[in-house]
C-alpha cells in the first residue's frame, strides 16, 4: 500500500467533485447540493470547515470524510462537538487505510483547534478497525424491530383522524413539521430535567434545523390539546418508495410522563409507513417497552459480540488529543454518560 | 470436570494464518506480516476474524481487546487468542 494522498479540506471550489462523489450515497442530483448545503452550510453550530477530502496522485478526489456540528448539553451548558458523516471512499481504494486516514486528519484539524472530541454513529462494521485506533465506544444499545403484519402503508397520513391514548387519555394528532410543530416539540423537551448525563440540546433552532433536512422524510405525531404535553418523529429515507419493503426509524419520543410516550409509541405503530418499524430502546421507560412487547417487538439485547451487534445502535467516540476544557465534560467515553431519553434514534443527525 | 489444556501456540498460530488467509483471499502470509497500517486487515475482515476465532477457540473478543498490539500481526493475534484460550481453561 505505497500509495500516497493529498489530505485537505473541503472549499467551496471542490464542492462539484463532492457531489460527483457524493452521488452514490447521497443518490441523485436533485438532492445531492440540497443536502450538502443543509448538512454543512446551513448547520447551525459548526460548517465544514473540519471535512477531509482525499487525492490520489492524479489530483481525482477519492474519498471525504464530512465532519458537521451537532450540539449537546449537560448541567444546563451547553457544547458543539463534531460527528462525522457522509464518509465515502472509491471501489478501488476501499479495504485500504484511507478511510483511517482521513478519519486521523479530522481528528488531527479538530485536536488544533482545541477541540477534544469527533463523534461518530456511523457504520458498524467499521467498529473494532476504529477500536484499534484509540475510537472509545459507548453502546450497543438495545433495538426493538416490530414486523408490521398486513399491509403497513395506510395512504393519507395528513387526513388521519385524532387518536386518544388508551393509558393517558390525551389526544394524539398528526402533524408536519411546521413552525407550530417545531415550538411544540422544543416546548416539551425543554420541561424534561437534566439527569446529570450529556443529551441532544434540543430546541426551536435545532428542530427547525433537522425539519430541514432534503434526504429525510418526517412524520411527526403531537399529543396534547392546546398544551402540547408529548411528540413523536418518524424518520424515512426521502428516496424510500412510499409502499416500499424499508424501515421506519422513531427517532424522537419525548413526552411529559411515561404513559403518554407509551401511547405516542402505540399509535406510531399504528400510523407510521413501512414494513418495520424500529426504536432505541435505551432509556424507554416500561410502560413503552411494554406496548412494543405487546406489538411483538424482536428487542435485540448488546451481547458484546461484535458480529452479532453490529446493527445496533452504537456511539463511537475519538479523544483528539486536545484537552477537554469547560463545558465539555471530560468522561464522554463511559457508556453511562449519554442521556437518550427522547432521542432513541440518530436524531442528532 | 475434565480440564482442556490450552492449544499449543503453533496450533493457535496455524489457525489464525488459516483464517486470515481465507478472509483475506491470500496463499500466504508471514506471521510477523503487517495487517492493520498496511491496510491488510480490512474493517469488515475484521468483524470477520473476529467471529471466526470466537467460534473457533470459545472464545470472546470484547472491546477492550481491541488495541493495537494485539491485531498487529498474526503472531500478536496468536498471543491474544493464546492468552483468551489458557485464560478460559483457567477460569
Amino acid at each position: 500500500m505505497s500509495e500516497t494522498f493529498a489530505l485537505s479540506g473541503c472549499l467551496p471550489p471542490d464542492v462539484p467533485e463532492i457531489l460527483e462523489l457524493q452521488d452514490a450515497l447521497w443518490h441523485g442530483e436533485e438532492h445531492n447540493l440540497a443536502y450538502y448545503h443543509w448538512k454543512y452550510r446551513d448547520n447551525p453550530y459548526l460548517d465544514g470547515r473540519f471535512s477531509v477530502l482525499a487525492r490520489d496522485g492524479s489530483g481525482r478526489v477519492v474519498g471525504m470524510v464530512g465532519v458537521f456540528g451537532s450540539r449537546w448539553e449537560r448541567d444546563g451548558a451547553r457544547f458543539t462537538l463534531p460527528c462525522v458523516t457522509d464518509t465515502i471512499v472509491v471501489p478501488e481504494h476501499r479495504n485500504s487505510p484511507l478511510f483511517h486516514l482521513m478519519l486521523d486528519e479530522a481528528a488531527r484539524r479538530l485536536r488544533d483547534a482545541g477541540i477534544p472530541w469527533l463523534l461518530d454513529f456511523g457504520d458498524q462494521g467499521a467498529i473494532p478497525a476504529m477500536l484499534l485506533r484509540g475510537w472509545k465506544m459507548a453502546g450497543p444499545w438495545p433495538l426493538s424491530v416490530v414486523t408490521r403484519t398486513g399491509d403497513p402503508f395506510r395512504p393519507g397520513w395528513a387526513d388521519e383522524p385524532v387518536r386518544t391514548g388508551t393509558r393517558s387519555g390525551v389526544p394524539i394528532s398528526v402533524a408536519t413539521g411546521d413552525e407550530h410543530t417545531i415550538a411544540a416539540m422544543a416546548e416539551v423537551a425543554s420541561r424534561v430535567p437534566d439527569d446529570g448525563r450529556v443529551r441532544v440540546a434540543r430546541d426551536a433552532e435545532y428542530y427547525a434545523w433537522r425539519a430541514a433536512n432534503p434526504m429525510a422524510d418526517y412524520r411527526y405525531l403531537v399529543a396534547g390539546d392546546e398544551k402540547p404535553v408529548g411528540f413523536l418523529v418518524g424518520h424515512r429515507f426521502v428516496l424510500d418508495p412510499a409502499d416500499g419493503d424499508t424501515p421506519t426509524t422513531i427517532v424522537e419520543c419525548e413526552a411529559d410522563d411515561p404513559d403518554v410516550k407509551a401511547d405516542l409509541v402505540d399509535v406510531a405503530h399504528d400510523l407510521l409507513p413501512g414494513r418495520w418499524i424500529l426504536l432505541c430502546t435505551q432509556d424507554l421507560p416500561a410502560e413503552a417497552r411494554e406496548v412494543l412487547l405487546r406489538r411483538g417487538a424482536e428487542i435485540s439485547e448488546p451481547t458484546g459480540r461484535f458480529a452479532l451487534d453490529g446493527h445496533l445502535p452504537t456511539l463511537m467516540l475519538k479523544p483528539t488529543g486536545a484537552e477537554p476544557g469547560a463545558p465539555v465534560p471530560p468522561d464522554l467515553a463511559e457508556p453511562g454518560s449519554w442521556d437518550v431519553r427522547g432521542t432513541p434514534g440518530r436524531a442528532w443527525r | 470436570m475434565t480440564t482442556v489444556p490450552p492449544p499449543a501456540s503453533d496450533t493457535v498460530l496455524a489457525a489464525v494464518s488459516e483464517s486470515l488467509l481465507e478472509l483475506l483471499g491470500l496463499t500466504e502470509l508471514h506471521p510477523e506480516t503487517e495487517l492493520v497500517d498496511s491496510g491488510v486487515l480490512s474493517s469488515l475482515a475484521m468483524v470477520g476474524l473476529i467471529a471466526k476465532l470466537e467460534r473457533r477457540f470459545d472464545i470472546r473478543i470484547g472491546k477492550d481487546d481491541l488495541e493495537l498490539t494485539n491485531f498487529r500481526t498474526p503472531l500478536a493475534i496468536t498471543r491474544l487468542v493464546s492468552a483468551k484460550t489458557a485464560a478460559t481453561s483457567a477460569g
